[in-house]
């Protein structure tokens, strides 16, 4: 059967919402346990739902499926005329973001029926099923609806799962009672692995600056340079962990200074060193991706309108190559921000600490605890310098991604 | 204004410029000629040092540049090229001000002289405010003019400035160039390799081969003496007709009445009414336009009108065919 291109089904929409129906009907979305150590009961969404609220999603799931839409993807825009309209993404976005907080307020209000009648109340896996078959719905209407609107649609997600956060309304779920009795742990562990993410990110920059500008002076320089980062990034993050361990120990024991001075063979300095040398390569390539991305017709005008190199250097290639630079901190930091987790099996603390604990004591929730905040930092520091790196970029950059997409 | 005294430049092995030496005068408009790897291109660059010479020496307003710290001396020294180099980060505006930031200009006095030059090189003030992105090719190249005259340097240098543009487009720059380079006074030095260029420009010819200067001279110095065969063969065998395009019909306009005396008409009156089926040119055509009106339409006399369509003067084969006053001797 040939459909028409008009009337196409849209394979990503479709994905979305059946992977959706599939996870709120098919499997548990509570975990029902009398406490932490033991095995819980699965608590289906169909069972103890309202009939009326089952309708209803039904009814929501069975119209966004069924809207058919045409063809074209965000990534590989379509001719404007086959792209759906805007009132089609309107529609697939409010119904996305309905999903969004139906399904959280839903987990919330069951789960505190069942702690009202005692025991623990977890997430179960309809629930982490459903969020990527919605965060699909969300993704494709948010970026083809442009970049503010596409914004704004990912605000609203975020401020409504604030709100009901704040509000108290999710406050019965087995993580947010780990929270609340771990709070100042937590906090600790929080800043802990911030700490560490955003120094050696830190580092990397100073020094990948430098770098860049070494590798930019010579070809063999570069060659070396870029060598050694290669390695250091082939290796995997736990080998460099461990190989950093005896000589770093084997040096503070020999310099008692360096020991005084914070340097062991575990703790938070091996920690820093090996997220310092993961973040090198992508900064330092950047950094000079973004400097010889500088046409040579401007380097040149710029030196024959009377400029000195620092003010070539200042004025016109640091500007231009900006974007570029944002990009691979943009790298480094996410990277950084998931590998810091590893910190927590060296005593470098984290909030992998608290996953490792979680993990060894089997309790999922504080697995949950850890896990969560990490992968909320790593996207909210994608997307925020994904987001100055564009705005850096508006004035020089060929049509990015969504702005093909913005036209529609 | 600019001495290029026994120049010689290689890279490698090769010479791009060998012992050349030129002299270019105040106000004066000197076009760089030739082909591919001739070495027009590395002479404009060892003038504002972006090339240093292997020896001799070169002179701008009397000064050896090898004294001078080169961002001083490209500061005096206007620089357009081909592919244009506008900074895309910055402004309209600010790619203008670029000059007169570097050398300190007050902000006021800066923005008085943007606006003065983007009416200069014709363009409407609004576009002080737009993006190098938002700009069409001819456009850009305005900018990139306006940017190097910004501080009113005594010299300016050009890389075939409007050798990317559309036809029309670098017709019409040309001329308007041509025009402005005369009113402001600055000395220039062009490069192209195109000989309608110029030709449109006016000024001295130099055309060069091998790194050295082959002619040098008036444009129709190289049509009644070429120095070589190379010469005839660069300028091409129709360089004799390119060279009209200089004259403005005006120069050899004749009163109506001699076109009676040939027979080509019955009186003058009929000619003003509008009845006569003679080629017509606008009062602003050059004598090659003349001759081509006068193929089209079949004819050895053609009438010029001014704006509103009415007969100036008649122009006819001979006046219209013919170089210079010398010239017109020799067609009688």
């Amino acid at each position: 059967m040939k459909l028409s291109a008009r009337w196409q089904l849209d394979p990503v929409l479709s994905t979305g919402v059946l992977l959706t129906i599939l996870a709120v009907s098919a499997f548990p979305l509570l975990s029902l346990r009398p406490n932490r150590m033991l095995s819980g009961r699965a608590v289906y969404l169909a069972v103890e739902a309202p009939p009326w609220l089952l309708t209803m999603l039904a009814i929501a799931g069975a119209v966004l499926f069924l809207s058919r839409r045409r063809t074209g993807s965000a990534y590989f825009p379509a001719p404007v005329a086959v792209r759906p309209g805007h009132a089609q993404l309107i529609w697939q976005a409010g119904a996305g973001l309905l999903l969004l907080y139906g399904l959280f307020a839903v987990a919330g209000g069951l789960a505190a029926i069942q702690v009202a009648e005692g025991g623990r109340a977890s997430l179960g896996s309809g629930f982490w099923l459903a969020l990527p078959g919605i965060y699909v719905i969300l993704h494709d209407a948010a970026g083809r609806l442009g970049r503010r609107r596409g914004f704004l649609v990912w605000l609203l997600a975020a401020a409504g799962l604030v709100l009901m956060l704040a509000g108290g309304g999710l406050s019965s779920l087995s993580v947010l009672i780990e929270f609340s009795n771990r709070r100042d742990s937590f906090i600790a562990s929080l800043a802990e692995h911030l700490f560490l993410a955003g120094f050696s990110t830190l580092l990397a920059f100073v020094t990948g600056f430098v770098l860049a500008l070494l590798a930019r002076a010579g070809t063999w320089l570069e060659r070396i340079i870029f060598a050694v980062m290669n390695t250091a990034q082939t290796i995997p993050t736990l080998s460099l962990l461990g190989l950093l361990i005896l000589p770093l120990s084997l040096l503070a024991e020999r310099y008692p200074a360096l020991a005084a001075a914070g340097l062991r063979g575990i703790g938070p300095t091996p920690a820093i060193i090996a997220l310092f040398l993961y973040a090198l390569l992508p900064i330092a390539g950047n950094i000079l991706a973004g400097l010889r991305s500088v046409d040579a017709s401007v380097r040149e005008a710029a030196a024959a309108m009377g400029m000195t190199a620092t003010q070539i250097f200042l004025r016109v290639e640091l500007p231009l190559a900006l974007p570029l630079i944002v990009g691979g901190v943009r790298t480094a930091l996410t990277q950084s921000i998931g590998n810091a987790i590893l910190a927590g099996l060296i005593g470098g603390g984290g909030l992998g600490a608290l996953i490792f604990l979680g993990l060894a004591q089997a309790a999922p929730d504080l697995v949950l605890l850890g896990a969560l905040p990490v992968a909320a930092l790593a996207l909210a520091a994608d997307r925020l310098l994904g987001l100055l790196a564009r705005y850096l970029g508006r004035r020089t950059a060929d049509s990015g991604v969504y702005q093909g997409a913005a036209i529609a | 204004m600019i001495s290029i005294r026994n120049v010689t430049k290689s890279f490698g092995t090769a010479k791009a410029v060998d012992d050349l030496s030129l002299e270019i005068g105040q106000g004066e408009l000197c076009v760089l000629l030739g082909p591919s790897g001739c070495g027009k291109s590395t002479t404009l660059r060892l003038v504002n040092r972006l090339l240093e010479p292997d020896s001799g020496s070169v002179l701008v307003g009397g000064e050896n540049t090898s004294f001078l710290p080169p961002h001083e001396l490209r500061r005096r020294i206007g620089y357009v090229i081909q592919s244009i180099g506008l900074f895309p980060h910055l402004s309209v505006h600010d790619n203008i001000a670029t000059v007169p930031r570097l050398l300190g200009w007050p902000r006021a006095r800066i923005g008085e002289r943007v606006a003065e030059l983007l009416a200069l090189v014709g363009l409407p003030d609004y576009f002080a405010k737009r993006w190098p992105r938002q700009l069409s090719g001819g456009e850009a190249q305005r900018v990139g003019v306006a940017r190097a005259l910004a501080a009113d340097p005594p010299v300016l240098l050009m890389d075939e400035p409007f050798g990317a543009l559309d036809p029309l487009t670098r017709v019409r720059l040309q001329v308007e160039f041509a025009a402005l380079q005369k009113r402001l006074g600055t000395t220039v030095l062009f490069v192209t390799h195109d000989v309608g260029e110029a030709l449109r420009l006016g000024g001295t010819m130099v055309l060069m081969r091998g790194g050295q200067i082959e002619q040098l001279g008036r444009p129709e110095d190289f049509a009644h003496q070429p120095a070589s065969a190379f010469v005839s063969e660069f300028l091409g065998p129709e360089y004799g007709l390119e060279l009209l395009g200089r004259y403005p019909v005006m120069e050899r306009l004749r009163p109506l009445s001699a076109l009676s005396s040939r027979g080509a008409v019955d009186s003058a009156s009929a000619a003003q009414s509008g009845e006569l089926s003679l080629p017509r040119i606008a009062s602003t055509a050059n004598l090659k336009e003349a001759l081509s009106a006068m193929v089209a339409g079949g004819n050895l006399v053609a009438l010029v009108c001014d704006d509103s369509g009415a007969v100036l003067g008649e122009i006819s084969f001979e006046d219209a065919a013919c170089l210079d006053k010398e010239g017109e001797q020799r067609c009688v």
